[in-house]
């Protein structure tokens, strides 16, 4: 007779010992009713790139989120984050690669991608990846492991898994780590060179003074409206009430849109923008033509570039054609180069003296072969406008980014005695005398532990991040890189948590052969990623649902809870821990460096306890901890005064006492510096420097089409590709690709149509979407499809599913940044045959699971 | 003849004694006199100052630097934004010389003395900076990777720090121990 089910029994057979027999994410045997439908878990809060959210908890599943009551826009991205949860490329448990576990470091490197996986203990993982690591610094020394672990993790003070890597290896015994991002690495790089800072992160003009003041708005290279859905932070989406508000007051004002792209972009369509169609990577060229019409014509403002800038007589003599190449940069011969007429090149120079215009710079057209040069001709041509430091006008170049110009609340700094401003020197600003108006900030884990020891001595070299594959092809090699020399580290091993390298680098084929120089490839995931995939012990991590946490909106705005709302997947674990246990392998010293003695709840409280104790001295109210863990968030108010602020107007006023951080204390169109560097593709001023392969190049016969790689509508990068978010864009199963119909109709290409795309350096599948939201010539597919080999690991394969990144080259943009590229010349055919499946979004195959 | 000795070893001790050397080891209010009733400026964390003399638990330190005209914030060189004094009148500052830059821009070699708490002088300017670079590796690694040093230049530090310091919600003193540390860095 079968034994009869009770409660209690099917509980504690589908338990966890239960689920460790059948350990795939989806089968570990659910509760029916009882346990799971009108019992249904604690709804709890928790945060990510994409927004705040309410976990939904249901049959021990997070099974839906609801957005954050005060986000002022949820975005659909959220929906990914219970379906990444349970997605059937979850890594469940510690693997390595077959000939990996066979022959460790001396293994076929060839095999990496085609190799299946074997699974293993977390102790066997631990004490593989302990014995190497200790092998390569005895052998070789720490700079021989790369810790650069470039990407975008996740959001948590505590669990983030760049910070935790780099304390682990710096304690362990050191690493080579990497400087600049793939997101603004010329930008960075060129204009502390111009403007003293860095423009990529410094303040914009509040959105309340551009709505009261400006007259006309250009979204140059840049997306506003879809990028800041996501956030380094938290997003609050603040951001959108603005241009929410922009948009209303435009249609009182008849404050006028331009969108200067090659593409008609989420933000060109939602303000009704006028559409400038510029030729990918020409804009410098533009800009120039532009500036040569106001000198010419005497429009340009004469008083501020003599009082504000320093160099414009060497840059004019190069503007004029009475330079080295003879060339004078009129309309004209601007719009032979750009595609833009060169009647619209005058005419918008025109309206940009005439109207009170707050040119936006995006990071697009600084991705390219000479990226710093746009920038810095950005912020020339914005000195010719001279309205740079007035109400609504000038330029900024972050809007786009983690909601830019959104008034936040004050730092409260903890001692607002000594806060209050004398002079232009640096300090935190006080909170407002009646009602702080200010938040403290949250800090994190530090890459660095306090605790004394030999790791305090150790000097952690960097290389550009960017010239990650540069630097495996040619060990020992010497570069030139930002007004220095700097020489390429030997590395023999890598270690990545939380990024993706096999998206967000370029030249995927060139890429999976220098790879094979590492003897060993760790990564910490929790997706079978391209980046898993390649790797020889792939260990699974906890998502940020699965553990406890705290962070903050980038804005400051919010301090969130972020509580643990299911358990693990499988056998994941937290990549604290996972470090903890690498460590147990060196001595109880470097345990405790790494911990300094505090279990994870202590170290979340210790932040938020900095956090309380600095907003007590500043007068600002937070809640004790247990309260706001209970809540799940504290709120802090953003003062009146935010709401005025003018970029650069202190300097303005007096650029004297207000200098720049410039040799000359001004904006520098002529930089001495950069001039005495010598460098050949950065000179000592803005200039037009043919790209390696644009339209007018000969390169365009045989790949007459210009590929732009945005930044995706429903992606962070790479991330929630392997949710359902896909089928909301995808044509027939690949990344759409964009085409302008005179393109395709050459093509025999129709919408919906499955396309080749290639060039010299490799081959990806793609979905036509025929359109003219872009222009002629120019095609448009996002960055972030997961590469998709027809042949895993083989070089040169097709990608099925539409990874942008095999087809553009990893060619710096000068000797200055050494930054990457993000556009390539490329042809299409409509594909033949026989349409390969898909074959990532699911575990490889793995022996032992 | 032993007397003379003595008193000239003394002379001599006092003479490297004032000849400098000595450094701000946190922000410091500069005060008119030893009673720390009116300050007349604030000097910055690892300014170099010269010890003139004691009174109590104050000393009389003289603070040399370059000002920009008009400028209430005196820099410890000219041309590059180190800050090493915050005055709260421009016009209490004394000229001592002028120095004009490759740029035509005007640097007034100023001097300003007054007295500050003598715990807050040091004589190793190493140590000071070692605080600034705990803080640098506790405050500006957490949310994003730790830059380098070399990152940027020492007079492009101060708006990176301007920027993040409202991210980070550095105080003052913060915000300054981390901008020595970086801007003093070989």
């Amino acid at each position: 007779m079968t034994k009869k089910m009770d409660r209690r029994s099917f509980l504690k057979a589908s338990g966890a010992a239960a689920g460790a027999m059948v350990a795939t994410v989806n089968a570990e045997a659910i509760p029916l009713v009882g346990d799971s439908i009108l019992q249904d878990g604690v709804d709890g809060v928790s945060a990510s790139h994409f927004g705040a959210v309410t976990t939904k908890v249901r049959n021990g599943r997070f099974e839906s989120v609801e957005a954050f009551a005060e986000d002022r826009y949820p975005t659909s991205l959220i929906q990914g984050l219970p379906a990444r949860t349970y997605a059937q490329d979850r890594i469940l448990y510690p693997c390595v690669r077959e000939g990996y576990l066979k022959n460790g470091y001396k293994s076929d490197k060839s095999k990496r991608g085609s190799d299946k996986y074997v699974r293993v203990s977390w102790e066997k993982a631990f004490d593989l990846i302990a014995d190497e690591l200790k092998r390569v610094y005895k052998n070789y020394g720490p700079d021989a492991v790369y810790g650069g672990s470039y990407g975008w993790f996740c959001v948590g003070s505590l669990n983030n898994p760049q910070a935790l890597l780099g304390r682990m290896l710096g304690v362990a015994g050191g690493y080579t780590s990497r400087t600049l991002t793939y997101s603004t690495h010329a930008i960075r790089a060129i204009t502390p060179y111009v403007t003293g800072g860095d423009e990529s992160s410094n303040q914009q003009t509040a959105y309340p003074n551009l709505i009261a003041n400006s007259e006309c708005i250009v979204f140059w290279s840049s997306d506003p409206i879809n990028t800041n859905q996501i956030a380094w932070g938290v997003p609050d989406h603040q951001s959108y009430d603005y241009m929410k508000q922009l948009k209303a007051e435009a249609k009182k004002r008849g404050i006028k849109f331009y969108c200067i792209d090659p593409v008609y972009n989420n933000t060109a369509v939602y303000f009704g923008a006028e559409h400038i169609q510029v030729r990918p990577t020409t804009d410098v060229a533009m800009m120039l033509g532009m500036a040569h019409y106001l000198y010419s014509e005497n429009l340009y403002a004469k008083e501020f570039v003599e009082k504000y800038t320093s160099g414009f007589a060497e840059f004019k003599a190069y503007l004029l054609g009475d330079g080295e190449d003879k060339t004078p940069k009129t309309p004209e011969w601007a719009a032979k180069i750009c595609g833009v007429e060169a009647s619209v090149i005058k005419m918008l120079a025109k309206e940009f003296v005439s109207k009170r215009t707050m040119l936006m710079g995006g990071w697009g057209f600084q991705r390219a072969h000479h990226g710093e040069q746009p920038h810095w001709m950005l912020i020339t041509l914005a000195s010719m406008i001279g309205q740079i430091g007035l109400p609504g006008g000038g330029f900024g170049c972050a809007y786009h980014y983690s909601d830019g110009g959104v008034p936040a609340p004050a730092a409260a700094t903890g001692n607002p005695l000594s806060d209050v401003k004398m002079g232009n020197g640096s300090q935190g600003t006080a909170a407002g005398a009646d009602a702080p108006a200010a938040s403290p900030g949250l800090t994190g884990i530090s890459v660095n532990s306090k605790v004394d020891g030999p790791w305090k001595q150790r000097k952690i070299p960097v290389i550009p991040v960017s010239r990650i594959v540069e630097c495996l092809e040619n060990p020992g090699r010497e570069i030139l890189f930002d007004g220095k020399k700097l020489t390429y580290p030997d590395l023999k091993m890598a270690y990545w948590a939380g990024g993706n390298p096999f998206h967000h680098h370029q030249d995927r084929n060139r890429m999976i052969k220098a790879w094979q120089k590492f003897e060993t490839f760790v990564v910490n995931e929790c997706f079978w990623t391209a980046t898993a995939r390649m790797a020889d012990i792939v260990l699974p991590a906890t998502t940020e649902q699965e553990r406890n946490d705290i962070t903050k909106s980038h804005t400051n705005s919010y301090i969130f809870a972020m509580k643990k709302a299911v358990e693990p997947a499988g056998e994941a674990m937290d990549d604290f821990d996972i470090f903890v246990n690498i460590l147990r392998r060196f001595s109880a010293a470097e345990v405790l460096a790494f911990t300094e003695g505090k279990s994870k709840m202590e170290w979340i409280k210790s932040f938020y306890e900095e956090s309380f104790n600095k907003a007590k001295k500043s007068g600002v109210a937070m809640p004790l901890f247990d309260e706001f863990w209970e809540k799940g968030f504290v709120k802090f108010e953003t003062p009146e005064a935010a709401k005025n602020f003018i970029k650069y107007k202190t300097f303005r006023d007096n650029p004297v006492t207000h200098r720049l951080g410039t040799p000359s204390g001004k904006i520098e169109i002529f930089s001495k510096k950069i001039a005495g560097f010598g460098y050949k593709e950065c000179k000592g001023h803005p200039t037009w420097f043919e790209p390696m392969e644009w339209l007018g190049s000969s390169v365009a016969k045989e790949f007459p089409l210009n590929l732009v790689s945005p930044h995706p509508k429903y992606r962070l990068h790479s991330q929630l590709n392997n949710t359902w978010l896909r089928d909301l864009e995808e044509v027939q199963g690949r990344e759409p690709i964009w085409m302008h119909p005179k393109d395709a109709a050459k093509r025999g290409i129709q919408n919906g149509d499955v396309v080749r795309i290639f060039n010299k350096r490799g081959q990806v599948l793609g979905g036509a979407v025929v359109t003219e939201a872009v222009m002629e010539g120019v095609v448009r597919m996002q960055e972030g499809g997961w590469y998709d080999p027809k042949e895993p690991g083989k070089i040169g394969s097709l990608c099925v599913h539409g990874d942008v990144n095999v087809l553009i080259a990893d060619i710096p943009t000068s000797e200055l940044a050494q930054g990457n590229q993000a556009t390539a010349l490329v042809e299409i055919e409509k594909f033949k045959g026989e349409l390969p499946a898909i074959g990532i979004f699911k575990a490889p195959s793995i022996k032992g699971a | 003849m032993f007397v003379k000795t003595i008193t000239l070893t003394l002379c001599l001790a006092s003479f490297l004694f004032g000849a400098g050397g000595s450094f701000m080891s946190k922000n410091s209010p500069l005060f008119s006199d030893a009673s720390a009733k009116e300050a007349i400026g604030e000097l910055i964390v690892s300014a170099e100052v010269k010890e003139l003399s004691k009174s109590g638990e104050y000393t009389e330190v003289e603070f040399i630097g370059y000002q920009p005209k008009d400028s209430a914030v005196v820099y410890e060189k000219a041309g590059v934004l180190i800050v090493g004094l915050e005055v709260a009148n421009a016009g209490a500052l004394k000229v001592i010389g002028e120095k004009t830059d490759e740029y035509g821009t005007v640097w007034l070699n100023v001097s300003m003395k007054g007295f500050v708490a003598s715990s807050a002088l040091g004589k190793d300017k190493g140590s000071i900076l070692k605080a600034g670079k705990e803080l640098f590796g506790a405050k500006c690694g957490t949310c994003h990777a730790l830059h380098a040093e070399s990152e940027f230049d020492a007079n492009v530090w101060p708006s990176i720090l301007d920027a993040m310091g409202e991210q980070a919600a550095l105080s003052k003193d913060e915000k300054y121990s981390i901008m020595k540390y970086l801007q003093n860095y070989k």
